[in-house]
């Protein structure tokens, strides 16, 4: 009985803790304010990035959204009945590195960590499904893959966008050299309200 | 006008009314174009000045089009910012599709400005304050928010200021010159008026029927200048002719045997032919001027006056007969029979006759 008092308490301060650090990050925002606010942000940045022509092999070819991991909780409804570049958003979810098909956008939730080098690595290659008769070989150039993600060091290991919350905002970082070889052009518009350009 | 002004410009001479005629039409036509050119110039400038800053505005807000997306007040507020290059923009905000002010901008931080609480679609307005302007900020055929900025007018006053000095400098200039070609023109017209003027008054003054006026144009006042010489050169050979006739009968009176003499109604010799002189020896001109008394007897000269004075009952032309005696030079008196009558229409002037054959 007298180690219980204790026990709770501990509980208490954990779960204490816990909410400060989750506040700490997002500063005055709940959590699924921060959520929404970045499922928004994912939809504005693709929203100053054009995508070459190759990637639609049809004028009506959807525009494919992927996420990997756990992350963008209701993408799906903020992409509906919304357009990128012109066309009609698909979300894609992908359990694992290795589940990857070809999308225009990739987003890496922070659990991919450990694999997302070969995930970026491996999105180079990924091609557009020739269904329908239509066959688009792309070998020599790398896929034009929109790569985003709020894990650290995430331009470091060949990301293009990084989310980063500074100061209760959302703030970002552009690997500028990774999106042009990729024959992603991100407009000045974006690249000026990014906190660093590479 | 009234009609003592009206009478006041009849007063003036031709030449002046001539440059009143072409000042004051010169004068009204400039004041058109004045008023219709200032009008113009300052619909253009207000014109150019709201396209100027449309087009300014569209920049700007194409340029926050990303901070306003992805709610980026300072970056907004950067972008605002470089409206400091336009010096006449006073202040500037963009405010969120919901109406709130996102970002600002003023020129002045000193004099804070406030910003209108009801934001409107795409418009320009002159006001008192300036000009405004709400501009929607559209990205992908959205609207995403609302540009609003303030540029005062004082550029734009500066601008209209030189220009109508200008306008009105160079009107002005207009005037003179229409003043300077004016006073020359003016003159195909006057000039044969003031010369015609001038010749008349000679002719009338001087009574010399020989001068001509000088005719300058086949218009109107050439021909009023024809017809006036015309007239000259009418009286000219009527006078002349008139001059003959008087030397034809001078020279017929002045070979006669008769004596005669010219009287006024006062009983003064002006004229004596020179018979006078052959047959009572007063020589040339030695009677002009004296009273007809030193010629006729103390006796006789109650009855001669008496013809001058009563011959008004006679009327014109009249002719009487009287005898009476007249003296010789050397005294001697000589009983004579004179013809009296009135001559030349006029009633002062008399003529008296008297037959030499009557003086022994």
């Amino acid at each position: 009985m007298r180690f219980r008092k204790p026990r709770k308490i501990r509980l208490i301060i954990i779960a204490c803790l816990l909410i400060n650090s989750a506040a700490a990050v997002y500063g005055a925002r709940s959590l699924e304010e921060y959520r929404e606010l970045k499922r928004q942000w994912v939809y504005n940045v693709a929203r100053f990035v054009t995508w070459p022509a190759r990637s639609f092999s049809l004028t009506d070819t959807p525009f494919i959204v992927g996420i990997i991991g756990e992350e963008l909780q209701k993408a799906e409804d903020l992409f509906k009945g919304k357009t990128i570049q012109g066309r009609k958003v698909e979300v894609k979810r992908f359990n694992s590195a290795y589940d990857v098909k070809f999308c225009h956008l990739l987003y890496i939730s922070a659990s991919q960590k450990n694999s997302v080098s070969s995930i970026i690595m491996n999105s180079k290659r990924l091609k557009p499904s020739t269904g329908g008769g239509t066959s688009r070989v792309l070998t020599s150039t790398s896929s034009a893959i929109l790569t985003i993600s709020d894990m650290e060091n995430f331009i470091q290991k060949g990301g293009m966008v990084q989310l980063v919350v500074k100061e209760n905002k959302i703030r970002f970082q552009v690997n500028q050299t990774s999106a042009k070889k990729a024959g992603l052009k991100i407009s000045s518009q974006l690249l000026k309200l990014a906190d660093s350009v590479q | 006008m009234n009609k003592n002004d009206n009478y006041k410009i009849q007063s003036f001479s031709i030449k002046r009314k001539l440059m009143l005629i072409i000042m004051i039409t010169t004068s009204i036509a400039l004041t058109l174009a004045w008023l219709t050119s200032i009008t113009f110039r300052i619909l253009t400038f207000r014109e150019k000045m709201v396209s100027n800053l449309n087009m300014l505005g569209e920049v700007i807000g194409y340029n926050s089009t990303s901070a306003v997306i992805f709610d980026d007040p300072e970056a907004a507020g950067e972008t605002l910012s470089s409206l400091k290059a336009e010096q006449n923009i006073i202040s500037a905000c963009i405010y969120t599709n919901d109406g709130n002010v996102f970002a600002t901008y003023v020129r002045n931080e000193q004099q804070p400005e406030e910003f209108p609480l009801q934001v409107k679609n795409d418009i320009h307005e002159f006001s008192e304050g300036g000009l405004t302007f709400f501009q929607s900020i559209i990205f992908n055929e959205e609207k995403i928010g609302t540009l609003f900025f303030k540029a005062d007018l004082h550029r734009l006053y500066a601008l209209i200021r030189g220009d109508i000095l200008f306008i009105t400098l160079l009107l002005l200039a207009c005037l003179f010159l229409a003043y300077l070609v004016s006073s020359e023109l003016q003159r195909i017209i006057s000039k044969p008026i003031f010369d015609l003027v001038e010749t008349a008054k000679y002719v009338s003054d001087n009574k010399d029927y020989s001068v001509r006026a000088s005719k300058y144009s086949a218009d109107e006042l050439g021909i009023l200048v024809d017809a006036f010489n015309e007239m000259l050169a009418e009286i000219e050979a009527h006078d002349a002719q008139m001059q003959k006739k008087e030397r034809y009968f001078r020279s017929l009176v002045d070979e006669a045997k008769d004596l005669i003499i010219f009287l006024n109604d006062k009983g003064t010799i002006f004229y004596q032919s020179p018979s006078v002189e052959e047959v009572l020896g007063y020589h040339h001109q030695e009677l002009i001027g004296r009273k007809v008394d030193v010629l006729i007897h103390p006796d006789n000269i109650e009855k001669i006056m008496g013809i001058f004075t009563s011959k008004g009952d006679e009327g014109e032309g009249f002719i009487t007969k009287q005898q009476f005696n007249v003296k010789h030079k050397k005294g001697t008196w000589h009983k004579v029979e004179g013809k009296f009558n009135n001559s030349f229409e006029d009633d002062n002037v008399f003529v008296m006759v008297i037959n030499s054959s009557d003086i022994h």
